[in-house]
């Protein structure tokens, strides 16, 4: 597991992280999520041992990552803006990697090459950016890390790309256990894959749940009653973020588990009453953005 | 052997919880038959393994499968099965809205009594669905206040 | 392939990497000492001189195509293999491998290494294969001067490969130095040229102030002996690639020392930094100080010579240069207009606060650099330029080609006499300061250097510029000048020239028609020497227009040498020479020296003042000027009148025509004087000569119309 504790880190006169808690459990597929700015990259170059914490300590497995060769030999970590060496090609690439790291899977390597229809002789400076993407997870996949970390691992690659990218990280995780840390701000589809996420706002974890805990926990509510249902007392026992009405209808948000909401509501035979949990999407705007005009987007 | 709808607003766990239920309560999986393992289930749907691993921990819960160490998953006997209050609840909630639908569209009250009296027997009790192919890519459904599944 | 990882702490498979990727960096290097040095080789299939000494040049490290390639190549490959530590997304990917930033550092390290020596060391490998080119047997000869070994011998070709290589794996150092602390390539390229400049640069700013404030500073001496060592790239070529083993160690040390603090940044090196100029807050304050202490440096001595030499200018240009520099240095580096912050002023702060210190220091000599006499045990031997003594009154041999000193004068009572006038100097320093500016006082230049024993610290240098009057009468130099070390050092035959080619006689310019034989050549200069020894300081130092003066061409003493080497050297034989005037009388040529006295038949005298007219200073305020043709004057105004002038602004000038010396010939030396006439010699006649007493008032002299 990938261990996080108050971490600290300083560009300047910047404080990127502040007493910053992360906990990725071994085998899982952590979504790592916050607005631009919030610290995500500088948290994953922590993860990859890159950067130097100021202070705090930042394990894989309980062992410090930074300059720990052990760790690093068995993690992987895709940049957003990526670099290969000058004129190589995937091959070459790749016969590096092979050297480097001491889990190699040359066959896995000629699958997802051929999968995705790369020319493993061709110059990767002559790829496309999507391809370039491509390879560079290819490569990373055919080390069998134990620890993946990827940063928009899928922006700006296509929809069967993007599939088949998830296809073999499932794989990575179903077969043998690899964790990986996933950073992205297309929360839809990391709703569908990711079963942890966090979030992170100005350098500080603000939230940090398993998906499905996290979802379980907000919903949103349309409900509307007979004239004879007092207005007050109506939602006694909700804890209710937000509240408007619209006419008859109201429209709310509260934070309670879904069986809860129904007791409460259902229990005053209301005339319309739907309940919805909110998608991923909807609770980070709400988390992160905060404001009042945010609501508008989420409610219906 | 199910598909999934991604843009659904009911969790990925909770949708295969549902369609494994259907399946085993549809008869499709009879009692001791195999349910495919966490592993492979979680790459023909290219879904997180700790999604499917929840899912089948949840209907071990519910007494619909039983899970040997070592073998895999298998199906439970009917008679196990504890009454999902929460599914229950659902559903009749689901019908209470049916049935407020019908009234809208204009159905009269006797009219509806006699529709839910005549229900054939088909409806309580459905038969084996049709195998559908596993497939990868997500249909777009419509979207409805209630969710819906395939 | 993991062991290798994390033992030595230097990652193989990265290396490998590495010299795949720039296998064209030793190509292009290898083709290019190939095609400037072992190619030029292999064609001198016979023995040709030019390419014998093409090779030797080569070999002595002076090749210029070679030092080039040297800067070069390291240079090239640090840039491509540190290349990826300007871009933020090739720091990550770099990192993210599985290494530590040591063994990163170290395997590119040692890649740009092998990738930037393999030329070297190929070329080095070649010239031993092929070989020594055919050499004659003078040639052989040439091996004696100055090499440890046989010219272009196995040892002589490894000599070079060594020094190469240590001269590529200083530069190749300080170029990866320049890698880490900046950021992007065009500081890098740049931080890699200054580096190598920064020693000497400093040096020589350190030395302008020093020159400036510190009396008895030695500028000349000291930039050539001390600027030499301070950089391979300097002293290899200079010293024919033999600076000297203290020198070497001290590159090697230097080598080392800059590598762990290079990796030491390395570790340190925050990433995030990548693609700023600078990857250091402390290097900021760095480069801030040198643009500061350059423009500083630049404005307050350029100030000081365009608005004529004042102490006041120059702190003005202190002052402006400094404000200048540093801002716009601020400028630079913080990459906004906004520099007046705190953090601004309180560096300015620190740094003038600095300055003024050590200027301070300089001023009141706080460093107690003037009082320094050196501790009289530790003196070794010392050495002083010849024309310290004597001003142009020829008593001391000149040799044409030589600027080389009198060195290693080792006689205690010597060393004891030069430090007395050390300590003279010393203690009269403040009358003594300044005497080099004041352009009218006859002085000289005494270039002192001591040899010290012990380990450190084995030189003292010092260089004042000194009036006559002060070391006319002075005890210690009279002591030295009389001493057998002294005249031992100040001979006209030595050892290694002891032939006599040819010895020609001129007086007041004109040569003389004079033809001696071998014979009378060796008698004649053995006279001379013989009164030279006999010399005291009183009359070495004794100004008088000498009878003749000797131009005499020795022949080295190796004989048959494919280009022997001549020494040409003048010498003046004074009137007291007795020997020497005896000996001409004997051999008859003195009546042919006195004929050439006796056709000057009248002699002009003119007393110069200046000064008195502020408006004028450069032109004679007032001239007095006379006319005599008395024939005893006239001998006596040639015997006694001096060979120069001991103050400018108040003079009595003997100027006369010499009928050997024509008029045609309008640029004689002393030109013309102030109202056109034209006269191609002169004499003086300085305060205290008893001839000045005698033509005081005298009737025979006629009094010419003063020029206007």
């Amino acid at each position: 597991m990938i261990q996080v504790t108050d971490l600290e880190k300083r560009f300047g006169k910047v404080q990127a992280l502040s007493s910053l808690r992360m906990n990725i459990k071994k085998a899982s597929i952590y979504g790592l999520v916050g607005a631009n700015g919030a610290g995500k990259t500088t948290v994953l170059k922590h993860i990859a041992g890159i950067l130097r914490a100021d202070s705090g300590h930042v394990t894989i497995e309980g062992e410090d990552v930074y300059e720990n060769l052990r760790v690093k030999e068995r993690s992987c970590f895709i940049p957003d803006d990526l670099y290969f060496f000058g004129s190589y090609s995937l091959k070459e690439s790749a016969r590096f990697y092979s050297r480097l790291y001491p889990v190699w899977n040359p066959a896995l390597y000629t699958q997802m090459a051929a999968r995705f229809e790369l020319d493993e002789n061709r110059k990767l400076s002559r790829f496309s950016k999507g391809m370039q993407k491509q390879a560079a997870f290819i490569l990373s996949m055919s080390a069998a890390p134990d620890y993946l970390i990827l940063d928009e691992p899928i922006d700006g690659l296509d929809p069967l790309i993007r599939k088949l990218v998830w296809k073999y990280i499932v794989d990575g995780v179903a077969e043998r256990g690899m964790t990986v840390l996933v950073s992205s701000h297309n929360l839809r589809e990391m709703e569908g894959i990711c079963d942890s996420i966090g979030m992170l706002a100005n350098g500080k974890m603000l939230i940090e749940r398993d998906l499905d805990e996290l979802k379980s926990d907000i919903h949103k509510v349309q409900a509307a009653f007979a004239e004879d249902v007092p207005a007050e007392g109506r939602y006694e026992g909700l804890r209710v973020l937000h509240k408007e009405s619209r006419g008859v209808v109201d429209l709310l948000i509260v934070r309670n588990p879904k069986e809860e909401v129904e007791r409460v509501i259902g229990g005053k035979s209301p005339l319309i009453f739907d309940l919805l949990p909110l998608s991923l999407e909807e609770i980070f705007i709400y988390e992160i953005g905060g404001g009042n005009h945010d609501i508008d987007n989420i409610l219906f | 052997m199910f598909q999934l709808d991604l843009k659904s607003r009911k969790s990925i766990y909770e949708q295969v919880i549902d369609n494994l239920r259907e399946l085993i309560l549809s008869g499709a999986l009879n009692p001791g038959a195999k349910l495919p393992s966490v592993r492979d289930l979680s790459k023909t749907l290219t879904v997180n393994p700790n999604t499917v691993q929840k899912a089948y921990r949840e209907l071990e819960r519910q007494s619909y499968v039983y899970t040997v160490s070592g073998l895999g998953t298998f199906v439970d006997k009917a008679e196990s099965r504890k009454t999902d209050e929460a599914l229950k609840r659902g559903a009749m909630e689901l019908v209470r809205r049916g049935v407020r639908e019908l009234y809208y569209s204009g159905m009269a009250r006797d009219e509806i009594l006699a529709f839910l009296e005549e229900l054939p027997d088909s409806t309580i009790t459905p038969k084996p669905a049709p195998e559908s192919a596993p497939a990868i890519t997500p249909e777009t459904t419509p979207e409805t206040k209630g969710g819906q599944r395939t | 392939m993991i062991s290798t990882t994390s033992y030595f702490s230097i990652s193989v498979p990265l290396i490998r990497e590495n010299l795949r990727r720039f296998w064209v960096i030793p190509v292009f290097g290898f083709l290019a000492y190939f095609f400037t040095g072992v190619f030029p080789l292999l064609m001198a299939g016979e023995d040709s001189y030019s390419i014998r000494s093409y090779l030797q040049t080569t070999l002595d490290l002076r090749n210029p195509g070679f030092l080039i390639y040297a800067c070069l190549f390291p240079l090239i490959a640090s840039a491509m293999l540190f290349r990826y530590l300007h871009a933020p997304g090739s720091v990550s990917v770099m990192h993210a491998l599985p290494f530590t930033r040591r063994s990163l550092f170290n395997s590119h390290y040692l890649s740009g290494l092998i990738l930037a020596g393999l030329p070297v060391l190929a070329t080095g490998v070649l010239f031993l294969c092929i070989g020594a080119p055919p050499l004659p047997p003078e040639a052989v000869a040439d091996s004696a001067s100055g090499y440890p070994w046989e010219l272009f011998s196995p040892l002589h070709m490894l000599h070079w490969l060594g020094m190469s290589l240590l001269l590529v794996i200083f530069l190749y150092t300080l170029c990866v130095l320049s890698a880490i602390v900046t950021g992007n390539m065009p500081m890098h390229l740049i931080c890699s040229a200054l580096l190598n400049a920064l020693l000497p640069a400093l040096f020589f700013i350190g030395a302008a102030y020093c020159d400036r404030q510190l009396f008895g500073f030695p500028t000349l001496g000291l930039a050539l002996s001390g600027i030499v060592n301070l950089s391979p790239l300097i002293s290899f070529p200079v010293s024919a690639g033999q600076p000297g083993a203290p020198a070497v160690v001290a590159y090697i040390l230097v080598i080392l020392v800059l590598y762990a603090v290079t990796m030491l940044l390395y570790t340190k090196k925050p990433l995030e930094r990548a693609g700023d100029s600078l990857s250091f807050r402390f290097m900021d304050v760095i480069v801030c100080y040198f643009i500061a202490l350059l423009g500083m440096t630049a404005l307050a001595f350029y100030f000081e010579d365009a608005m004529g030499g004042g102490t006041v200018s120059f702190y003005i240009g202190l002052a402006v240069g400094t404000l200048i520099a540093f801002f716009l240095a601020r400028i630079i580096i913080k990459r906004t207009v906004r520099v007046w912050g705190r953090e601004t002023w309180i560096q300015l702060g620190a740094y003038a606060l600095a300055v003024a210190l050590f200027l301070t220091g300089l001023q009141f000599d706080l460093f107690g650099y003037e009082r320094r006499i050196p501790v009289a045990e530790r003196v070794q031997s010392f050495s002083i330029n010849p024309n310290m003594l004597s001003l142009s009154n020829g008593k001391i041999v000149y040799d044409y080609w030589s600027s080389a000193g009198y060195a290693g004068f080792q006689d205690p009572v010597n060393l004891r006499a030069i430090m007395a006038f050390h300590q003279r100097i010393t203690e009269n320093k403040a009358s003594l300061r300044g005497a080099d500016n004041d352009g009218d006082i006859r002085t000289n230049e005494l270039q002192l250097r001591y040899t010290l024993s012990g380990v450190i610290g084995t030189s003292m240098n010092r260089e004042w510029t000194l009036p006559w009057s002060f070391t006319r009468g002075d005890e210690s130099l009279k002591t030295l000048v009389e001493s057998a070390e002294f005249k031992e050092l100040n001979r006209i035959l030595t050892p290694e020239y002891p032939e006599p080619e040819s010895v020609k006689f001129s007086q007041y310019g004109v040569m003389l028609d004079v033809n001696l034989s071998l014979a009378e050549r060796r008698a004649f200069l053995a006279c001379v020497e013989k009164d030279m020894r006999l010399e005291t300081y009183a009359q070495f130092t004794d100004l008088a227009n000498p009878l003749l003066m000797l131009d005499i061409t020795l022949v080295d003493k190796l004989a048959g040498r494919a280009d022997p080497r001549n020494r040409y050297v003048s010498v003046s034989v004074p009137r007291h020479y007795a020997n020497s005037v005896a000996w001409l009388q004997e051999n008859g040529y003195y009546e042919q020296i006195l004929q050439q006295d006796e056709s000057i038949s009248s002699v002009t005298l003119v007393h110069y003042v200046y000064g008195e007219d502020p408006y004028n200073p450069y032109i004679a305020s007032s001239t007095e000027r006379y006319s005599f043709d008395d024939p005893a004057l006239v001998r006596a105004a040639l015997a006694q009148g001096e060979s120069t002038f001991l103050n400018y602004r108040d003079r009595w000038e003997l100027q006369f025509t010499v009928p050997g010396l024509s008029d045609s010939r309008g640029d004689s030396y002393y030109g013309a004087d102030e109202d056109g006439s034209y006269f191609n010699y002169a004499l003086y006649l300085n305060e205290g000569n008893p001839l000045l007493a005698q033509l005081e008032g005298n009737p025979l002299l006629e009094r010419l119309p003063d020029s206007q």
